[in-house]
C-alpha cells in the first residue's frame, strides 16, 4: 500500500485525440485520498471522457495513469480486475440493469467477486439500501418502478457493495431537483465522511461544488488547472471568471455571504 | 479471546473487510457460542474495518446483548465508531424477493394475459389499418402531404439493397427444388416433369413467400427498430408539438415504400429462381435451356405468374403495416425496442403465411 501522502490516482502526460481533434494534451491530475474532487469544464473539454479513460473504459492515446499507485496498462488482466474491485462508479443515468430488481442488481457484485454466505449478501444488501437512504422496500422493486432520484440512489447502492476505496460520479445530481440533488450532495459527503472514501465526481451543479467539494479540476485549454474554489475564483482565466462570476455564480455567492 | 473473572474479554485486531469476510463469519460464530454473561470487547488493535466488518461486529454485539450478556466496547477509534453506529437495521426484515406467486397460478395468469393481448392486438392492428387508409386517402387527395425523397430512400432500402440476398436465395431455392423434383421423378422417367413442379411452386408459391419472409425479416424489424428508437428519443413527441403528422411522415412513405418494393423484389426473385433451375436441369438432366423453356411455356401461362404475383401488395401491406405499428407501440426504454422487433418479425411473417393460406383457399374456390 503506497505512504498516504501519495496521490491514489496520478494521470501523467495524458493525450486523448478523436481523430484530428485533440481533447487532452499532455494533462495531468493527482487526487489524494480522501477527498472529494470535481470535474469541471465547457462542454467538449473532455470530462467524461477523462473519467473513462482512469476507469480503463477507453484506451489513452499517450501518457499514463496510475490508481493506488499501480500502472493500469502495465496489468494483467487478473489484476486489473483485483484493483477494479477497489473502485465504483455511479453512471449518469444509473446504470442499472433493468431486468433486475433493486437487490438483485446490489448483488451483483457480491455473486461476481465474492463467496459470502446468502444470509449474510442479503444483510449487507438491506444495510447498502439504508445506507444511500432508501426505504427497505424499494429492494423488491425494479428500477422502472423508481423515481430519478431513487434510481440514483440505488446505483449508488451499487457502486458501493464491495466498499470501494474510491467512488467515481458521472454527474450524479444531473436531472434531479434542487431538494433532491441537495439531500444527494449531503448524502454523498455522509458516506465519504463515514466511509473513508475518495470521490472523484463530474459535474456543473455549482451548488454541489460549493457545497462538499475539496477541491475543484477545472478542464481548459487541454489540460487541468486545480484548486479549492476560492482559489479557482481568484484567477483571471476568462472561462474561469465567467464560471464562477456569471450570474449563476454570483447569486451562489450571495446565498452564502447572507448565510 | 481471554477471561477476567467472570467477563470474557474478546480482543478483535486485523483487517475486517470484504476479502476476510468469511473467516471473519466463523470467528464472530466462535465469539457467539463461547462468550460469557459478560463480555468486554477491545477495538484497539483493529487495523481496517469496512461495512462488511463492521456489520459483522454490530451484529455480535447485538446477538450477545439478546442473550443477557452484559456488553462493553473499549478502545473504538473515532471513525470506526462513526462506522459501527450506522450498521442498524430495523428489526422487521422486508423481503428483498418479489411476492411468491405458485408455478400454476402464473401458468394460468399468463394464457390469461396472452389470450387478452392478442385479441387487443388484432384489434389495434385493425384500427391502425383504419388510420393509415384515412391517412393514405388524404395523401391522395392532397399529394403534397406525400413525402417523395423519403419514400425514394426507403424504396432504396427496402428494395435495391435487398437484391443481391434476394436473388442469391431464390437462385439457391431453384436449384434445391430442381434437384429435388428431378431425383423423385426420375424413378417414373419423368424428370422433365421436374420443370414443371419447379415452373408452378416457383411462381405460385415460393418466389414471393420467400421475398417476403426475407423482406419481413430485413425491413419489417427495421421499421420498428427505426421507428422505436425514435420513440425512445422522444422524436416522435417532437414531432408531434412541431405538427408533422406522424402517418404522413413516418409510417406512409415506409408502407408504400415495401407497397412498391415488394411485388418488384417478387418478379426478381422468380427469375432468379427460374434461372437457378435451369442451371440444376442442365447439370442433372442434361436438359438444354431451349427444352426448359419449352417445357416451362407449355405448362406455365401468364395466370400462374399473377396468381403468385397478386399476393405480393398484400403481403407487403401487412409487413409495413405492423413494422410500424410495433414501432410506434414501443414505450420504455432499449429493451423494449428490441422486444417489439422480435415480436414485429414473428407477426409480420406468421400474418403474411396465415394470407397465402387464404390465397390459396381463394384461388382454389375461383378455380385458378
Amino acid at each position: 500500500m503506497p505512504p498516504a501522502d501519495e496521490p491514489i490516482i496520478r494521470v501523467r502526460g495524458l493525450v486523448t485525440r478523436f481523430g484530428t481533434q485533440t481533447v487532452h494534451d499532455n494533462l495531468d491530475l493527482d487526487v489524494r485520498r480522501g477527498e472529494i474532487l470535481a470535474l469541471v469544464g465547457g462542454s467538449g473539454t473532455g470530462k467524461s471522457v477523462l473519467l473513462r479513460t482512469i476507469l480503463g473504459l477507453k484506451e489513452p492515446d499517450g501518457g499514463a495513469i496510475e490508481i493506488f499507485g499501480r500502472q493500469l496498462d502495465a496489468l494483467s488482466v487478473q489484476e486489473r480486475l483485483s484493483i477494479q474491485r477497489r473502485w465504483g462508479v455511479l453512471f449518469q443515468n444509473g446504470a442499472l440493469f433493468s431486468s433486475l430488481t433493486v437487490a438483485q442488481n446490489i448483488r451483483v457484485p457480491f455473486r461476481e467477486n465474492t463467496t459470502l454466505s446468502h444470509k449474510l449478501v442479503n444483510d449487507l444488501i438491506r444495510l447498502k439500501i439504508q445506507l444511500v437512504g432508501l426505504p427497505q422496500e424499494a429492494g423488491a422493486k425494479f428500477p422502472s418502478e423508481l423515481s430519478g432520484g431513487m434510481k440514483k440512489r440505488a446505483a449508488l447502492a451499487r457502486a458501493l457493495a464491495l466498499d470501494p476505496e474510491i467512488l467515481f460520479l458521472d454527474e450524479p445530481t444531473a436531472g434531479l431537483d434542487p431538494i433532491a440533488a441537495g439531500d444527494f450532495d449531503n448524502l454523498i459527503r455522509d458516506l465519504q465522511r463515514s466511509l473513508n472514501l475518495t470521490v472523484v465526481m463530474v459535474t456543473h451543479d455549482l451548488d454541489t461544488l460549493a457545497a462538499i467539494t475539496d477541491r475543484i479540476a477545472v478542464l481548459l485549454d487541454r489540460r487541468i488547472m486545480v484548486g479549492t474554489m476560492s482559489e479557482l475564483m481568484a484567477l483571471p482565466h476568462p472561462w474561469i471568471r465567467e464560471y464562477f462570476h456569471g450570474p449563476r455564480g454570483r447569486a451562489l455567492q450571495a446565498a452564502q455571504r447572507g448565510a | 479471546m481471554s477471561r477476567d473473572g467472570h467477563v470474557a474479554v474478546v480482543d478483535i485486531g486485523g483487517e475486517w473487510t470484504l476479502p476476510h469476510a468469511g473467516r471473519l463469519e466463523r470467528i464472530v460464530a466462535d465469539v457467539e457460542r463461547t462468550a460469557a454473561p459478560s463480555a468486554r470487547i477491545h477495538l484497539d488493535k483493529l487495523q481496517s474495518l469496512d461495512t462488511v466488518g463492521a456489520w459483522l461486529l454490530q451484529r455480535l454485539i447485538r446477538r450477545l446483548e439478546n442473550h443477557g450478556a452484559a456488553i462493553t466496547v473499549a478502545d473504538v477509534s473515532p471513525e470506526h465508531q462513526v462506522l459501527l453506529q450506522r450498521m442498524v437495521l430495523p428489526p422487521a426484515r422486508q423481503t428483498l424477493s418479489r411476492p411468491y406467486v405458485s408455478a400454476l397460478h402464473a401458468l394460468v395468469e399468463r394464457i390469461g394475459r396472452s389470450s387478452i393481448d392478442i385479441v387487443d392486438e388484432a384489434h389495434e392492428l385493425v384500427s391502425f389499418l383504419g388510420v393509415t387508409t384515412i391517412a393514405l386517402l388524404r395523401a391522395v387527395l392532397q399529394p403534397r402531404r406525400l413525402r417523395f425523397i423519403a419514400l425514394a430512400s426507403h424504396v432504396e432500402r427496402v428494395g435495391l439493397n435487398a437484391l443481391p440476398i434476394v436473388g442469391l436465395l431464390s437462385f439457391l431455392i431453384g436449384v434445391v427444388l430442381a434437384y429435388q423434383g428431378a431425383d423423385q421423378l426420375r424413378a417414373f422417367g419423368a424428370e422433365i416433369y421436374s420443370v414443371n413442379l419447379l415452373g408452378v411452386s416457383v411462381l405460385r408459391e415460393i418466389g414471393v413467400l420467400l421475398t417476403a419472409i426475407l423482406v419481413a425479416g430485413r425491413s419489417g424489424s427495421a421499421f420498428t427498430a427505426e421507428i422505436g428508437t425514435m420513440k425512445v428519443n422522444e422524436e416522435i413527441d417532437a414531432m408531434k408539438t412541431l405538427g408533422l403528422d406522424i402517418m404522413d411522415v413516418l409510417v406512409l412513405p415506409r408502407l408504400l415504400a415495401v407497397v412498391i418494393a415488394l411485388p418488384l423484389l417478387t418478379f426478381f426473385a422468380d427469375l432468379a429462381a427460374l434461372v437457378g433451375g435451369a442451371i440444376m436441369s442442365f447439370v442433372v438432366l442434361g436438359i438444354s435451356l431451349a427444352q426448359f423453356l419449352e417445357q416451362l411455356q407449355s405448362f406455365v401461362n401468364q395466370s400462374t405468374f399473377w396468381v403468385g404475383f397478386i399476393k405480393a401488395p398484400f403481403f407487403a401491406v401487412l409487413i409495413g403495416l405492423v413494422g410500424c405499428y410495433e414501432g410506434l407501440k414501443v414505450a420504455g426504454g432499449a429493451e423494449s425496442v428490441g422486444r417489439m422487433t422480435t415480436k414485429a418479425v414473428v407477426e409480420s411473417i406468421f400474418l403474411v403465411i396465415v394470407a397465402d393460406a387464404a390465397f390459396s383457399i381463394m384461388f382454389s374456390w375461383l378455380g385458378y
